[in-house]
């Protein structure tokens, strides 16, 4: 031994099994912030990736420029790139076509292309007028192939090019229109040739750790730009940490939070096994003081021990959170794909591994503070007199209860500060869970490509008429590859009601939809709704905050007299403020007289292939057919982000509750070995021993869950209220599953908690227990 | 009859060249309502002893009958009944319940048995024990000798057969020394009971009926140190 500090090693073996809690715990905080921080930088980078990929990879977008502008632009210091590209007829309002199909023109340098948005995904450039890229989609509606040729019909006469490469932007498969990118000089003949006006738009990317900020109003006040002139591409400046309102905030804030909320969580837990591990050696430190330690040295002692712990606990935690980040990143790689497709595998996060590591050493510190000054107050007496032994200050009330039950329930409200503790970590987590599960139910509303009602295509006549004929219907639901269709027509009606009158848009609905509007829970007026599935004059009107055709309200159109039945939180149509009522197709063809669908969904087999898309197409003929599958896969990643997140953190806040009540129910058992020494030799059998640990545990569960519920109840309601009452219009019930989950949850913790002393105590020797010092 | 009858106990701890003779092949009897003292050296193998006959601990072999009853051939849920029942504890420590007061100390054993304590006995036991200022104090509020006199009742309460006390004099004065073993006494006398009680003072094994001594895990029996 060199100092009287190389007693700590020799006492952390001597007590490996009290510090084992101890140590997992820091373990488990160093591991959750390394994880989550390290899954915040895989996010970003991944965002980054992505965002390039979506928005391009520019920081702004400058408009009304003259050409020479770009050549200044570039020769600014910060600049790293500006390209330079026009567009004509994107909104496809004109009559410029591709093998009949609408078509929208750009016409870029090559690194617009190329490089402020990665577009081209085969081929190469245009190199020279005679040459265009278009997009993908091209290829499935007139077989276009790299090297072959095409026309565009312009409203002023043709052009034709052949076929360089193809871009993949995703739009144009959604707008069932053809994009036609062109170098500049063809887009300029063309433009000419139609006489449209000349509006290059010019995308500037800064340098890395430029002040874009700075940047941006130095070029501001150069060119004299007014707003609307000057477009910042939000997405990526956030990713370079210049943003004041963004989702990378967002991201950076949720994780800063989460760290508080573990430092938080693991300054309680460790605090409090450092507390008890002091107070089971108070004649330990008062022998020290005896021998001539000082107070500043007992400190000492006990911080450096605490820090002795983090010496394994650290790296391992450390360790485990890059391993975990790794599956996780696996999970939402292989597992979700989507936008994830494109996140770091193996990535190691510097950041995540630093604040993990940071978090170790400042738990542990933060915990140390209080037991040291404690463990420095032991007065040397303790030593001499041997009277070291947890004082009571109130005897005990037994009260209904028997003696064992009555013994827990007195051992769990002994120390007020730490039945305020264990019902405050439990507490927490119902409030967590409770206002997430709201988040959640919001995701599911929010999010409808979900829904078994989602299509992957829809077939649309285009301009709002009812197009889409009965026959055309029947013929594409039995086309192979289709496994069910269903249609909507929407015709928009002057009506008459109590107090009023106004336009609404009538959609009619088949009864395989009316039947879903109950298993999505569009409403839960089950009643409502069957009338309007059976009565002929009822309607269901979408909620909307302040609308009239509430529930019960009657109205008239051309002379029929209607009534409201029910209202409904989500419909498939957005009327976009005007008021929409929903109906049975027989009631809307008697109103209307029509009897085709503006909108034709189809959902599609599993297996089914591009070519039967594709004959799907042909048979569509000169109707839009919109391809929603690619979109409803990027919003099914995002549900599962998002679920996985909220899970994952849920999963979190539990671990460490459970983990929090495992070790203090231990810590408990440990400082009163002795007692139930005693107790068991004068006549307690280890049933009733059980019981009275039972009594202690459950003292604290139920004091968590009664104050977690008191609080997470309206918290719910709050969220529930804000989040989807109010935008559809669903009211608030009881969430009784997630009660139910978390009494699970708490029974759980609480057997968790038992299980480990009810082990050690069966093998517990008696003569052991009484006799050590 | 005998009340304690000890055939041929051994303990040994640990195995191998590490193996430590805590007890060799003790055999004594004990009739009912016997006062026994059992004196020896620190480390003699007097606590292994008593901790056996109490089944506080599992002999490597041999067999310890109280009442003609094999204490060793319970099971765990039997042997604790037994206990609680049969054997009365008073330790060195004293070993309280620190959250509970002296009166309910003492009738812990009975409420672990759920009955109901026999509020004559134990108005009687507070008053031999002097207690009965004290029976709402909490034992951090009682002095040494006033906490082991609790511990005396919490032993009595059950009117237990047999009752084993290891040292409970090493923590007091000589005053409350001779109070203790006196009420021990009058105990063991007004009930019947047999004591099996360990000491390293003298004068107060000589108060016993009879002697054991340990030495190195073996036992010679002194026998009666007084007419």
């Amino acid at each position: 031994m060199k100092s009287y500090l190389s007693l700590i090693p020799i006492s952390a073996k001597v007590r490996r099994r009290q510090n084992r809690i101890t140590v997992l715990c820091i373990a488990l905080a160093v591991f959750l912030v390394t994880g989550i921080f390290s899954m915040a930088d895989m996010g970003v980078r991944m965002e980054t990736a992505n965002a390039r990929r979506q928005h391009g990879n520019y920081h702004i977008a400058l408009r009304g420029l003259p050409e020479e502008a770009a050549e200044k632009l570039a020769a600014r210091r910060d600049v790293a790139a500006v390209s330079v590209s026009e567009s004509l007829n994107t909104d496809i309002s004109l009559d410029y076509t591709v093998a009949g199909k609408k078509a929208g023109l750009i016409g870029s340098d090559e690194s617009w292309l190329t490089d402020t948005f990665a577009y081209l995904s085969e081929g190469r450039f245009p190199a020279g007028s005679g040459e265009a890229v278009l997009s993908e989609n091209a290829k499935a509606v007139f077989g276009a192939e790299l090297g072959g040729s095409f026309t565009l019909h312009t409203p002023t006469g043709d052009f034709s090019f052949r076929i360089s490469g193809f871009e993949d932007d995703g739009s144009a498969a959604r707008y069932d229109a053809i994009l036609v990118c062109l170098d500049r000089a063809a887009f300029e003949q063309v433009r000419a040739a139609n006489g449209a006006e000349s509006a290059p738009e010019f995308f500037v990317r800064f340098r890395p750790l430029t002040q874009i900020r700075r940047a941006i109003s130095e070029i501001k006040s150069q060119y004299g730009l007014e707003e609307g002139q000057l477009a910042e591409n939000l997405v990526l400046i956030a990713l370079s940490g210049f943003s004041e309102n963004s989702v990378v905030l967002g991201m950076y804030g949720a994780a800063a939070f989460l760290f508080v909320l573990v430092l938080t969580a693991g300054v309680i837990m460790i605090a409090g096994s450092l507390n008890s591990n002091v107070a089971q050696r108070t004649a330990f430190f008062g022998m020290l003081r005896c021998l001539g330690a000082s107070k500043s040295q007992i400190m000492r002692l006990v911080r450096r021990e605490a820090l002795y712990w983090c010496r394994s606990a650290v790296p391992s935690g450390a360790a485990l959170g890059v391993a975990g980040s790794w599956g996780v990143c696996a999970a939402l790689r292989y597992g979700v794909g989507g936008m994830f497709s494109g996140i770091p595998l193996f990535g190691v996060s510097l950041p995540g591994i630093l604040c993990g590591v940071l978090v170790g050493l400042l738990t542990v510190l933060l915990a140390a503070r209080s037991p040291a000054r404690r463990a420095a107050a032991v007065s040397p007496v303790t030593a001499v007199t041997g009277n070291a032994e947890s004082k009571a200050t109130r005897p005990a009330r037994l009260g209904p209860w028997r003696v064992e039950t009555a013994l827990g329930l007195r051992h769990a409200a002994a120390s007020k500060k730490n039945l305020l503790l264990m019902t405050g970590s439990f507490a927490l987590s119902i409030l967590l869970f409770l206002s997430f599960s709201a988040v959640l139910a919001w995701i599911h509303y929010a999010l409808n490509p979900l829904r078994p009602s989602s299509p992957d295509l829809s077939v649309l006549s285009g301009d709002g008429s009812n197009a889409v004929s009965g026959e055309l219907a029947a013929e594409l639901s039995a086309m192979p590859g289709v496994k069910r269709s269903f249609g909507r027509a929407v015709q928009r009606l002057e009506a008459e009601w109590e107090g009023g009158g106004g336009s609404l848009f009538l959609v009619s609905l088949d009864d395989r939809q009316l039947s879903w509007a109950e298993k999505e829970g569009w409403t839960v007026d089950r009643r409502g709704l069957e009338r309007v599935r059976r009565e002929e004059n009822c309607v269901m009107s979408v909620y909307s905050e302040g609308s009239p055709l509430q529930k019960g309200a009657r109205l008239q159109i051309g002379g029929e007299s209607l009534e409201v039945a029910c209202s409904c939180a989500y419909a498939p149509f957005d009327g976009g403020g005007t008021p929409v009522l929903l109906c049975t197709e027989a009631l809307f063809s008697r109103l209307t007289g029509e009897s085709g669908y503006a909108v034709l969904d189809l959902q599609l087999e599993k297996d089914a292939t591009e070519e039967q898309v594709a004959a799907l197409r042909a048979a569509a003929g000169e109707l839009l057919l919109s391809d929603r599958r690619a979109g409803n896969r990027e919003t099914s990643a995002t549900y599962w982000a998002f679920t996985i997140l909220v899970y994952s953190f849920l999963a979190m806040i539990a671990a460490i509750t459970v983990c929090n009540i495992v070790n203090s129910i231990s810590l408990s058992v440990s400082a009163r070995m002795r007692q139930y020494g005693a107790m068991r030799s004068v006549g307690m059998s280890g049933r009733q021993l059980m019981k009275m640990i039972t009594a202690e545990t459950l003292t604290y569960a139920l004091c968590g869950l009664t104050v977690g519920l008191a609080a997470g109840l309206p918290a719910h309601k709050m969220i529930y209220e804000s989040f989807i009452t109010a935008y559809f219009g669903e009211a608030w019930k009881v969430p009784a599953g997630a009660a139910l989950v978390i009494a699970a949850f708490v029974a759980a913790a609480s057997a968790a908690a038992v299980y480990a002393p009810a082990k050690r105590m069966r093998s517990m020797v008696i003569t052991e227990t009484i006799n050590e010092l | 009859m005998d009340l304690l009858e000890v055939q041929k106990l051994c303990k040994t701890y640990g195995s191998g060249e590490t193996a430590v003779n805590a007890l060799r092949d003790v055999s004594f009897a004990v009739p009912k309502g016997e006062y026994v003292a059992i004196v020896g050296e620190s480390g003699s193998g007097k606590s292994t002893l008593l901790n056996l006959i109490g089944a506080l601990d599992t002999p490597t072999a041999g067999k310890v009958l109280i009442d003609g009853k094999d204490i060793f051939s319970m099971d765990d849920r039997q042997l604790t009944v037994f206990r609680r029942r049969n054997i009365g504890f008073i330790f060195q420590a004293f070993n309280l319940v620190p959250e509970l007061t002296v009166e309910q100390n003492i009738v812990f054993p009975l409420l672990l048995d759920y009955q109901k304590p026999d509020k004559k006995y134990l108005e009687e036991l507070l008053t031999v024990l002097n207690l009965r200022e004290r029976r709402d104090h909490l034992p951090s509020q009682l002095s040494g000798g006033q906490q082991q006199r609790v511990a005396i009742g919490r032993a009595l309460i059950t009117r237990p057969a047999l009752i084993l006390a290891d040292e409970p004099t090493g923590n007091l004065d000589s005053q409350n020394s001779s109070d203790v073993i006196r009420l021990l006494k009058e105990a063991s006398k007004k009930y019947e009971q047999t004591i099996l009680l360990i000491t390293h003072n003298r004068s107060i094994a000589q108060t016993a009926d009879r002697l054991l001594q340990v030495t190195d895990g073996s036992l010679t029996d002194l026998g009666r140190c007084r007419a």
